[in-house]
């Protein structure tokens, strides 16, 4: 019995170190065929930079900012021919822009929906169609820059030779977003990598925005007047490290949280009853309001412990005015 | 030697036909002899097999040492199991195939280790403010250049010492047992040294006013002071170049280190 028991285990250690997902070899003819349906090149001084999806029919495409920087970004089309296109948005939280060109025949695409642990996915590059796969559930990201909150969901991809920010496409077709940051390791990680479960090709960890933002960025581009609105109450905090509760260390001056009396120092317990348990969970309550709610939010300074009424704004822009009632 | 075996090597020396009945006798022996001598003759023969036998075990030492290949697969099974198992042990710790401090000795991270700037050294809090409040919220604007220098920006000098992976992985190490949490509420209110810590974000200094003295400084020097809870990883979205051609740099940091935003 404890041979038969040893060997399970054995056996099942050994299917699970397997490779999850055998990868096809992806072929020219796939790259070109998404390329033809579902992207255009973008290029900076005749160079691809990345790519653009058309998200309406009347030629809006999506692209990271990055790829599309300057006032007249050059998209690619099939027949080679290059279009100056005009930036028309952006998005700073999410780093999309949106720009206007040629439709170039090519398809209106949609977007993704929920992504799944383990959901296959193609990211489309120059060269290749790759294959990957979404790894766990929504990562928390944040911005170096605007320290905003960004849901995230992480693909792995096990071709180290990505070029890029690429998008990224479900089984249907669908968009799911952009790869536009990988995992920066050093080599002795890139080498336990390779050895350890991903294959000999080693892989490539990139992350892209969660479905969910990249749904309100494009209903926001395919506005008559394109606009994306996240939510903001114009405050930075961080976890409060004495108990539950997010620490806020600065308040922005005519900012929604400004206008309902938030300072620095205050620690904010709960929004409208639910408890505020870390800095996440704040970033996260607070990335899921809408622009225009209002919230009652319960903070505590020193011994005190007030409610104060904010309305959330958009973009930090201060459009929203806030009452404070304090209950000691 | 007894008569008989004279007898013997007689009959097997001269052959000798036997006539008598004890001859015959003989001979029968004799000819079971013969049969007896052929087969004596195996133990040499299997001599010779397990000679040329040895000799090729020692290239097939399996082929050779059958009896013992049961035990030998048992116990390589069990070898290569014990291995696989704590292998997996090994791969399935937290973070171990993408771990952010990985990164750390990556050259392009080597500023990040310098000392911070004491927080008395930024109080620049009305850039800090504008870099934000000025973000173009229409969208539509392209300059994407028009943040201020970093050093001139609290909020970047924030994220300086955010972004420094060294600092996780040195909490993460550390011994379990930490301090007990500093008295935030019995503090004294109205502490003016407190007050001009020059934080980011203070009211004062923002020029924005508003009472609740001495609080903000206070509680943010408990929060450099007490023991941090369990910290959840956050994956820090950097504006340099990653590891992929065209790509931002993503760092694992833990959310202890990092000040959001929104």
């Amino acid at each position: 019995m404890w041979f038969l028991a040893v060997n399970s285990a054995f056996l099942t250690t050994v299917a699970l170190a397997t490779p999850v997902t055998p990868v096809a070899p992806p072929t020219s003819t796939q790259a070109n065929v998404a390329y033809a349906q579902f992207a255009r090149a973008v290029e900076q001084s005749g160079r691809t930079r990345g790519f653009a999806v058309l998200i309406t029919s009347d030629g809006r495409w999506l692209a990271p900012d990055i790829d599309a920087e300057g006032p007249a970004p050059v998209l690619l089309l099939r027949d080679g021919r290059r279009m100056s296109t005009r930036v028309l948005a952006n998005d700073e939280i999410t780093r999309l822009a949106l720009i206007f060109g040629p439709t170039d025949g090519a398809t209106v695409i949609s977007e993704a929906g929920t992504l799944r642990d383990g959901q296959t996915v193609w990211a489309i590059s120059a060269q290749d169609v790759h294959r990957g796969m979404v790894v766990g559930e929504d990562k928390v990201g944040i911005d170096e820059d605007t320290r905003r909150y960004l849901p995230l969901r992480e693909y792995r991809f096990e071709n180290l030779s990505l070029v890029g920010s690429m998008p990224v496409l479900d089984q249907e077709g669908r968009l799911c977003g952009f790869l536009s940051a990988s995992l920066a390791i050093d080599s002795s990680s890139a080498n336990m990598v390779r050895s350890g479960q991903f294959g000999p090709g080693g892989i490539a960890v990139s992350y892209s925005i969660n479905p969910t933002v990249l749904r309100r960025v494009v209903s926001g581009f395919r506005m008559a007047e394109p606009r994306v609105n996240h939510p903001t109450i114009g405050a930075f905090w961080r976890n409060y490290p004495a108990g539950e509760g997010a620490l806020v260390t600065q308040v922005l001056p005519e900012s929604p949280a400004a206008q309902a009396g938030l300072q620095a120092g205050f620690v904010i317990l709960s929004i409208d009853g639910e408890p505020v348990d870390n800095a996440v969970k704040l970033a996260t309550m607070l990335f899921n309001m809408s622009v225009g709610d209002t919230v009652n939010m319960t903070v505590r300074d020193l011994d005190r412990t007030f409610t104060i009424q904010l309305k959330v704004g958009a973009n930090a822009k201060p459009e929203a005015s806030a009452q404070a009632s304090e209950t000691r | 030697m007894a008569r008989g075996d004279e007898q013997l090597n007689r009959i097997f020396e001269q052959g000798l036909a036997g006539s008598s009945a004890e001859e015959r006798q003989l001979m029968a022996i004799r000819e079971g002899l013969k049969s007896l001598k052929t087969d004596v003759s195996c133990p040499v023969e299997f001599d010779d097999v397990m000679r040329r036998v040895r000799t090729e075990s020692v290239a097939l030492p399996a082929a050779a040492k059958g009896g013992l290949r049961l035990p030998w697969m048992w116990g390589g099974t069990m070898a290569v199991a014990a291995t696989v198992v704590a292998f997996a042990v090994f791969m399935s710790r937290p973070q171990t195939a993408v771990s952010p401090t990985l990164a750390v000795d990556s050259p392009t991270t080597a500023p990040l280790t310098a000392p911070l700037a004491a927080p008395d050294a930024a109080p620049e809090t009305d850039s800090a403010a504008s870099a934000l409040a000025d973000q173009p919220v229409a969208l539509g604007a392209t300059d994407l250049d028009s943040a201020p220098a970093t050093a001139d920006n609290p909020v970047a000098a924030l994220k300086r010492e955010v972004a420094n992976p060294r600092r996780s992985s040195a909490r993460r190490s550390r011994p379990v047992s930490r301090p007990a949490p500093a008295p935030v509420t019995l503090a004294p209110a109205n502490m003016p040294m407190a007050r001009a810590s020059g934080l980011p974000g203070n009211a004062e200094s923002s020029g924005l006013g508003g009472s609740g003295g001495g609080a903000p400084a206070m509680a943010m020097a408990a929060a450099d002071q007490a023991p941090k809870e369990e910290s959840v990883p956050v994956v820090l979205i950097s504006e340099r170049s990653g590891p992929v051609t065209g790509q931002n740099a993503a760092f694992e940091v833990e959310s202890d280190d990092v000040v959001f935003g929104g």
